[in-house]
């Protein structure tokens, strides 16, 4: 007490004109996120959500690629109108959470038309996916009373994540992406668990990648677990009828929970939800913390996203538009020669591995009238910098078509986009237009190169050569490739061995291209794959030849032993 | 490896038809709640949200003493045009997270007006105040870089609860409900650390009683911390012109972060925020991750709550409605003898001890046409269930004659008032 006392009297008041200690390692954290280069800035933008968009600083409206609005509704004049309507007849707002004075009429129709829509038994609505997501797993078991086990994918939503880490009482355990191995190994670890919860994005946001969703409930059966996946960046438009990834893989019925939202392609405004067995949603009912202590969705909201699946109840048409879309553009990027994760998913990750290269991709894209986002460290993992392209049923064929151009466009204005591959070889890639002169760095002697070729008109000679200067008309090395067939697309892949040159140099070789044609439209992109062969293989193959040389000498020296030993016996006895 | 293989053999494949062990145990759950008496179930209206609404299952309209709908905005007409001309111009929705494609010309003309409102800085927007408070904790100071101390109130929010469970490696820390020996004795062991963030409800939502918001700035003050104050049933009522349990105490300009909703007095519709200093709402934009994974707010959202915000700055009328109005029922209820706790706050527990008796009172007052609710263990401490009324500038006096007088018949019927 006497200590307290006396510390009291050390602390000065200190008036409001001196900052306060938090202040200052605020601002010093701000310039730190500024010089490592990762600040977010906001672009405003002063039109409704929609393929085309206007943003300020720029003259003309830009496409937009890089919105959730998959199926083109953020500005559809139906939901509009539906808002409007509902705004009219239930009001702006209930001010309340839902047990209280929170439930319309609206509410419970929009709840039974999501259930039928997912073939379930209930829902429960949240204010976006993030809070259904963050009210899941802390209300779904009592924690005291039974032992719950959540399996959650490395790479599930931030929002799964952190729905997780609220429940402390469970066991948390983590399997590697898409790893249904080490999740199986994991689910024998939980059995002494009351609960078992196997817990994944539906497609994986980042990549666009698609859990093996069949192969889970698979093991959740054999070891008594729950499934919950969160589709929201499949609910509405992937799947056969876009009941989601479930629906893709062809397990909707043995699915148990499934987290959506309505702020994506549904019509974006806001509102998640929770579907699945009644008595689960029963329990999120009682339980679910962001339900019982948060507001109720707004009318407005529930209107709109009435009116959506009552949409998509009847046809399957922006959903199918949307799959041709996304077709379309995979199949133009993959034959101009970039490099897209492989997929089916409107999510197309354009990988340009470095993040100053994407951020300055986007840049120039802007230029041209296309906006994109380019996602670096650490959203995505070091070294795989890309640009995600989300594809709209609201783009048209000339909008993708504007957006594959000025792709190959940027493509070819920029330097060669360097991978290093994790089985240490290196892939580059280069855009050309008519005739070019570039070079590829080869580090070592004995590095493969395998060459892969895409263009549009295939009318192109390519001359390859290796050394340490630009290569001359009378270089001797030079290995001339060319083809002349005239066709739409043309890929080909060569391998190439590098030649030791004259003067034996080592180090620092490039591989030359020169690519010349009479055309002057003529496109074309490369790609190289440098492998090297390493010295510890060649190493390994002198050992072995000269172990069996001294093993061949050591035989040849015994026969002759021999020989020698029974000449002498022989002339012993004579 | 081996026994792996051979725990693997012991499992039968299971059929679908053979249900989980999860189902189980959650369906023997709910029997558990139901038993206990705690099982909350939901009445359906089928108007729009005022002072008088229709409920599914009764025959005439009702009066409605347990919205957070302080003002009446509601269902206010204006407000209500201006989503509507709102979503004409700037959509239905933005489908995008704000940094990416989600922020419109009117989200920032919104956080301008907040942050002028409330004379701050600058605004952040969130879809709740829920969401507010759970990112503002673990995105306000990168806690692997410095050593960060939360003191919570013990009877704060739960969303404030959960978002200090979410800040990982802060010191968690924990002061008795407004006892301000007890904060001053956190925040002196708590002096080892960089940063010190006192947080409390401005209002707390089941007492309706007020923080001692000045006391904690001195403390804030002497011991270099951070003070915030979620105001979420207080912003746009409480205070001289509205600002807030922060203005009530007349320390608005000394109080460093407001987190408050866009849900409850102010058009309920959804929609919460952050408003303070410019370097914690820029830090916020840059960590926070509901900001940064979840969608952006709606247009329609977004236009009602600017114009709400155009009423609020230019006069305090409907403030002024409801403090009449809040005067008005708390001197009746007291002098006809119930237990009210003291207060100026529009929330006013009708103390009846008891949970089962607070519920019939519930229902009996439904029958007479008036809807209230019951809150009885574990929302409250057992022994301190009540009825918990919330007046709005939305009622009529008529409206609140007719409540005062169901309260007295039930009570006198069910003998709980004082003599």
């Amino acid at each position: 007490m006497l200590s307290n006392f006396l510390r009291k009297q050390q602390y000065n008041y200190v008036r409001n004109t001196f900052a306060k200690s938090a202040e200052g390692i605020v601002k010093k954290q701000l310039q730190e996120i500024r010089k490592a280069g990762t600040w977010k800035a906001e672009r405003i933008i002063n039109t409704q959500q929609s393929a085309s968009i206007g943003v300020e600083g720029t003259q003309n409206k830009v496409l937009n690629f890089c919105a959730n609005n998959y199926l083109g509704l953020s500005n559809s004049p139906d939901l509009m109108e539906a808002a409007k309507d509902v705004i009219d007849s239930h009001g702006l707002g209930l001010s309340s959470v839902r047990f209280i004075c929170g439930t319309q009429d609206i509410h419970k129709k929009l709840e039974s038309m999501i259930a039928q829509f997912h073939r379930m038994d209930d829902t429960i609505l949240y204010s976006s996916c993030f809070t259904a997501n963050g009210g899941l797993f802390e209300g779904f078991v009592d924690p005291v009373k039974s032992k719950v086990a959540i399996l959650s994918d490395s790479l599930n939503h931030a929002s799964i994540i952190d729905g997780i880490r609220l429940n402390k009482k469970a066991r948390r355990m983590r399997y590697n992406h898409i790893d249904m191995q080490d999740l199986e190994n994991k689910l024998i670890e939980a059995q002494d668990q009351d609960i078992r919860i196997i817990t994944t994005d539906g497609v994986f946001s980042m990549d666009g990648d698609v859990a093996p969703l069949k192969k889970i409930c698979d093991l959740a059966d054999r070891y008594d677990s729950i499934v919950m996946v969160d589709e929201s960046h499949a609910t509405g438009f992937f799947g056969k009828t876009g009941r989601g990834a479930s629906e893709f893989c062809n397990v909707l019925d043995r699915v148990d929970l499934i987290n959506s939202t309505l702020g994506k392609a549904l019509g974006g405004s806001s509102g998640g939800f929770t579907t699945g067995k009644q008595c689960y949603i029963d329990m999120l009912r009682q339980r679910s913390r962001p339900y019982l202590f948060s507001n109720t969705l707004a009318p407005a909201v529930v209107g709109a996203s009435i009116k959506v699946f009552d949409i998509l109840l009847k046809s399957t048409e922006l959903r199918d538009k949307l799959e041709r879309n996304t077709l379309y553009f995979r199949d133009k990027m993959t034959k101009a020669g970039f490099d897209i994760l492989a997929g089916e998913h409107p999510i197309i990750p354009i990988m340009l591995y470095e993040g100053r290269l994407a951020n300055e991709f986007a840049d120039e894209m802007l230029k041209r009238g296309i906006y994109v986002i380019g996602f670096s460290y650490p959203v995505v993992p070091k070294g795989e910098a890309r640009i995600r392209v989300q594809i709209s049923a609201g783009h048209s064929k000339q909008q993708l078509d504007k957006a594959i151009d000025a792709f190959i466009e940027v493509g070819i204005s920029t330097t060669t986009i360097t991978r290093l591959e994790p089985n240490g070889s290196k892939k580059y890639l280069r855009f050309l237009e008519n005739s070019t002169n570039f070079y590829f760095p080869v580090s070592s002697s004995g590095d493969e190169a395998t060459i892969s070729l895409y263009s549009d008109t295939c009318l192109f000679d390519l001359y390859f050569t290796t050394g340490m200067d630009y290569p001359t008309e009378s270089d001797d090395d030079k290995l001339k490739l060319s083809k002349t067939q005239k066709s739409n697309a043309c890929l080909s892949t060569i391998s190439l061995e590098k030649k030791e040159t004259k003067n034996n140099a080592q180090i620092g070789q490039l591989l030359y291209v020169t690519s010349k044609t009479d055309n002057t439209t003529n496109r074309l992109a490369i790609k190289v794959t440098v492998q090297q062969t390493t010295n510890i293989e060649k190493t390994t193959a002198s050992l072995v030849i000269s172990v069996i040389l001294l093993a061949i000498c050591c035989l040849i020296t015994m026969i002759i032993i021999v020989f020698l030993s029974r000449k002498g016996n022989t002339d012993r006895k004579r | 490896m081996l026994s792996n293989f051979l725990q693997k053999q012991q499992y039968n494949y299971v059929r679908n038809f053979t249900s989980k062990s999860a189902e189980r145990i959650v369906k023997q759950q709910l029997q558990e709640i139901r038993n206990a008496g705690t099982w909350k179930a939901e009445r359906i209206i089928n108007t729009q949200q005022s002072a008088s609404i229709g409920v599914e299952g009764t025959w005439n309209k009702v009066l409605n003493f347990c919205a957070n709908n302080y003002l009446g905005l509601s269902n206010s007409p204006e407000l209500m045009q201006a989503a509507k001309d709102t979503i004409d111009s700037h959509g239905l929705g933005l489908s995008s997270v704000r940094f990416i494609c989600g922020t419109q010309n009117i989200h920032k003309k919104l956080e301008n007006m907040i942050a002028k409102f409330h004379r701050m800085e600058d605004t952040i927007l969130y879809s709740s105040c829920f969401d507010a408070n759970g990112g503002l904790f673990e995105g306000f100071v990168d806690p692997v870089k410095s050593k960060v101390a939360i003191l919570s109130d013990a009877l704060n929010h739960a969303s404030i609860i959960d978002g200090i469970r979410l800040s990982g490696k802060a010191r968690k820390m924990r002061y008795n409900h407004i006892d301000m020996q007890d904060l001053e004795n956190k925040l002196i062991e708590a002096q080892d650390q960089d940063v010190r963030i006192i947080t409390t409800d401005g209002v707390f939502s089941m007492d309706g009683d007020v923080a001692p918001i000045e006391k904690i700035c001195d403390l804030a003050e002497r011991y270099d911390s951070v003070v915030m104050v979620d105001e979420s049933h207080a912003t746009g009522f409480f205070g001289k012109t509205g600002r807030g349990a922060s203005e009530f105490c007349n320390v608005l300009d000394r109080v460093d972060i407001i987190n408050s909703t866009l849900g409850k007095a102010l058009g309920g519709s959804s929609g919460g925020f952050t408003v303070g200093k410019k370097c914690y709402i820029d830090m916020l934009r840059q960590r926070s991750r509901p900001y940064l994974f979840s969608n952006t707010l709606a247009p329609a959202v977004v236009g009602a709550s600017i114009k709400v915000f155009d009423i609020l700055l230019k006069s305090t009328e409907l403030r002024d409605q409801l403090e009449k109005n809040t005067l008005y029922f708390r001197e009746k209820m007291t002098k006809a003898g119930f237990d009210i706790l003291a207060g100026e706050h529009p929330i006013i527990p009708i103390m009846l001890y008891e949970g089962k008796l607070a519920n019939e009172f519930a229902d009996e007052m439904l029958k007479r046409g008036i809807y209230v609710i019951g809150f009885s263990y574990p929302v409250v401490p057992k022994g301190e269930a009540r009825i918990r009324v919330q007046i709005s500038a939305g009622h009529t006096k008529e409206q609140l004659d007719k409540a005062i007088d169901a309260f007295v018949e039930v009570g006198k019927l069910k003998g709980c008032l004082k003599k």
